[in-house]
């Protein structure tokens, strides 16, 4: 798969798009762009995705970082979304288990649901592998939430609590 | 009386279609243009799908006069084609399928060409000829199953238009096909190009390095022109398309071809195929460009061929694939 272009990858994904899907050592931010603002204001606040070794790979880490080989390197992608409520995020969570499939064992995602939110967990060894399934997984899970907001006019109607802002 | 409405976008083309009782009843669709001397690649034509198909999908609803209650199923093309494309579109299709609690149904882009060939022209049990930028195959229906008489070997025969229309900078608005046929027009010299076929199959991918190869050199020494080329090019690949469907006719002792797919649009090959048909006192069938091109209403009435037989899609089961062979579906809707 042609690997996505993180510097058009936001603002031409569409209307609410998030910012930077091709970037996931950035912070996660949803919706800076939406001309159209079907995501302005109600928007989920994605918490900070995190791409980094495996906790006690470090040294490895490190190594693969000055150009050193290492043969067990994992990488791995994590991301927290929440949702208005626990159904919304267990429908995205199904819809994306599919296109998780389209690796075929060289990316494994963990897609679980707590609560209201939608936890995504990609594993990889082989790190840009994984910057191409975790872009492609944020786009789909774009096209869900734009897909929703689309066509379920009360999907962002409640304001987003300020506690979480 | 079923309402389907149908995903398709698996190259560069995205559209939305509602098909009820064979009647079409939207079918709006959006051409993903690149420069000239330069193709699609999946990324980009990803990103094109994502931004307009919902704008496309509430154009077709608005066109047909139908809410959501008024979709009985939801189809959309689960391949073959390109990957990104492919998956940005099942995603929207899965969702709405979901939100609006109606069946999927995975359709097969092949198949979708040959069911709105056969919904449009009346053709009754035609050798199908399915010419695009992606499949070359020679089809015929037997036994529940449209069976592959022939294809091509290598690339695509518009695969092999569209490549060459690179080379000579061709506008691929609308299409890289389209400006070739054109030129063609004006084509006064055939030069001579490798002919290759291969008993039932076809090969392009010889012609396309040959006339690569050469182009440049003929074209900087005035021994031809630009439109020579389109014409010969033209000349040659259609001919070996006529070749093998005249030959898959003359097996099955069919009376009927039917053209489906982008490059059916071209009025060269048609007009060809229609002399190999004559001769064999056969009927000719092809469609305009609303439905030879890749759309949106195909795979509504390939899906609502299905749906009315039975299919049924599971969500488990709404993966895309890139590579969908046409024999592997079997036909049940028809006998």
């Amino acid at each position: 798969m042609q690997a996505p272009d993180g510097s058009a990858g936001g603002a031409e994904g569409g209307a609410g798009a998030p910012t930077g899907p091709g970037s996931p050592g950035e912070p996660g931010g949803w919706g800076g762009t939406a001309a159209e603002g079907t995501v302005a204001g109600g928007a989920p606040q994605v918490e900070g995705a995190s791409f980094s070794p495996r906790q006690g790979e470090e040294a490895s880490a490190l190594a693969l970082a000055s150009g050193e080989a290492s043969g067990n390197q994992l990488s791995e992608f994590t991301l927290t979304v929440p949702f208005l409520c626990h159904m919304d995020a267990e429908v995205a969570r199904q819809y994306l288990t599919l296109g998780a499939e389209l690796f075929h064992g060289a990316v494994q995602t963990e897609l679980t649901v707590t609560g209201r939110d939608l936890l995504i967990k990609v594993t990889a060894e082989d790190s840009a592998l994984l910057q191409i399934s975790t872009a492609s997984l944020l786009n789909q899970l774009s096209m869900v939430v734009q897909t929703m907001q689309h066509f379920v006019p009360l999907f962002f109607a409640k304001p987003w609590p300020e506690t979480r802002g | 009386m079923p309402t389907v409405l149908g995903f398709e976008g698996s190259a560069n083309k995205i559209g939305v279609g509602v098909v009820r009782d064979g009647t079409v009843l939207a079918n709006p669709r959006r051409t993903y243009v690149t420069p000239p001397g330069t193709g699609f690649l999946p990324g980009d034509t990803a990103r094109h799908h994502r931004a307009v198909i919902l704008d496309l999908l509430q154009e077709a609803l608005t066109e047909a006069g139908l809410t959501s209650q008024d979709i009985d199923c939801i189809a959309y093309t689960k391949g073959p084609g390109m990957g990104a494309p492919l998956v940005s579109v099942a995603v929207v299709a899965r969702t709405v399928a979901q939100l609006w609690n109606k069946p999927l149904l995975g359709v097969n882009h092949c198949i979708g060409h040959i069911e709105m060939g056969r919904l449009i022209t009346g053709a009754t049990s035609p050798t199908v000829l399915y010419v695009s930028g992606g499949n070359t195959q020679v089809i015929a229906y037997s036994e529940h199953r449209y069976r592959i008489f022939g294809e091509t070997i290598d690339i695509a025969v518009g695969n092999c238009l569209d490549r060459f229309a690179r080379v000579l900078k061709i506008s691929n608005d609308p299409s890289p096909g389209y400006n070739i046929e054109q030129m063609a027009k004006r084509g006064k010299k055939l030069v001579e190009l490798p002919y290759t076929v291969k008993g039932m199959d076809v090969s392009f991918s010889g012609i396309l390095s040959f006339i690569e190869d050469v182009a440049q050199r003929m074209l900087a020494t005035d021994e031809c022109t630009p439109e020579d080329l389109c014409f010969s090019l033209q000349e040659t690949v259609f001919a070996m398309l006529v070749e093998i469907t005249e030959r898959a006719m003359a097996h099955c002792g069919s009376q009927e071809a039917l053209i489906v797919g982008g490059v059916g649009c071209n009025l060269r090959l048609q007009e060809m195929m229609e002399t190999m048909c004559q001769e064999r006192g056969a009927r000719l069938f092809a469609t305009d460009e609303r439905f030879c091109i890749d759309n949106g209403a195909m795979i509504a009435q390939a899906g609502w061929e299905m749906f009315r037989a039975g299919h049924r899609t599971p969500l488990s089961d709404s993966g895309i694939t890139q590579r969908y062979r046409t024999d592997e579906v079997e036909v049940t809707w028809r006998d």
